[in-house]
């Protein structure tokens, strides 16, 4: 696969035959996504098929925060001035049908990490989240070591320091 | 609230054929669903912030799955 596909940012690119399956997914790249980048609400990362120039699968990234009203002692000692931790939140990630099936939802998830990891030596950055809507968006994250928050089993999260020691 | 005000929240629930209450909780509930959004904050019971805590500073080895595709993907964008 090599140099046929290429991850950029959402721009200009045609978005308009995107299909992965999911309506919900499909209509957000093509109504939602420019929108939430020009309100600095979330970015979508776009993998591009060079060969057709089709977008092949996406992924957005945006800040998200976990707090707690009662602060637990290990959070007191360790990270004691803090009440609310920083974390990134992918908030959806999807293949188009026609590229299933070879790894790249794997493929844009490390991205999406790696990206992440970048993100965390210029500000805070704790942890990469994520929302598992359904069972099988669960499973999906859960094979790349994402675990349930306690109390908020569909959250689910992958803490930066594990990124960093899968190296650059 | 002033009367110009209320009138024309009034006038915009009826363009909409629904009274003004059920207009109220609808935009009420449009402004809650964006603000939840924008802050996208879990909040969490005390347990539940101790093993996030936990977690984060002893998270462990990453497993040979996640290596596998770290390396593909090293790969893959090393070719851009």
């Amino acid at each position: 696969m090599d140099d046929r596909y290429q991850v950029e940012v959402l721009g200009s690119q045609t978005k308009r035959d995107f299909s992965c399956g999911v309506d919900a997914l499909d209509r957000y790249l093509l109504r939602q996504a420019s929108q939430d980048h020009r309100k600095g609400v979330a970015v979508a990362y776009l993998l591009m098929d060079t060969e057709t120039e089709r977008v092949a699968g996406y992924y957005t990234l945006s800040t998200a925060s976990v707090r707690s009203d009662r602060l637990p002692e290990n959070m007191r000692a360790k990270l004691p001035r803090y009440e609310e931790l920083p974390t990134a939140l992918i908030g959806r990630l999807a293949v188009d049908l026609r590229y299933q099936g070879q790894k790249l939802g794997g493929f844009l998830l490390l991205d999406a990490l790696q990206r992440c990891l970048e993100t965390s030596e210029k500000m805070g950055l704790l942890a990469v989240t994520v929302d598992a809507k359904d069972d099988r968006t669960r499973a999906f994250y859960e094979a790349f070591e994402f675990r349930p928050f306690v109390g908020e089993e569909h959250h689910l999260y992958l803490p930066v320091a594990k990124i960093k020691s899968l190296g650059r | 609230m002033s009367d110009e005000r209320l009138r024309r929240y009034q006038q915009a629930a009826a363009l909409e054929e629904t009274s003004f209450s059920a207009f109220a909780l609808r935009a009420l509930d449009a402004a809650t669903e964006e603000t939840l959004r924008r802050h996208r904050t879990i909040t969490l019971s005390e347990e539940g912030m101790g093993a996030f805590v936990d977690n984060l500073l002893n998270p462990g080895e990453p497993g040979e799955r996640l290596k596998r595709y770290a390396r593909m993907h090293r790969k893959m964008v090393s070719g851009r």
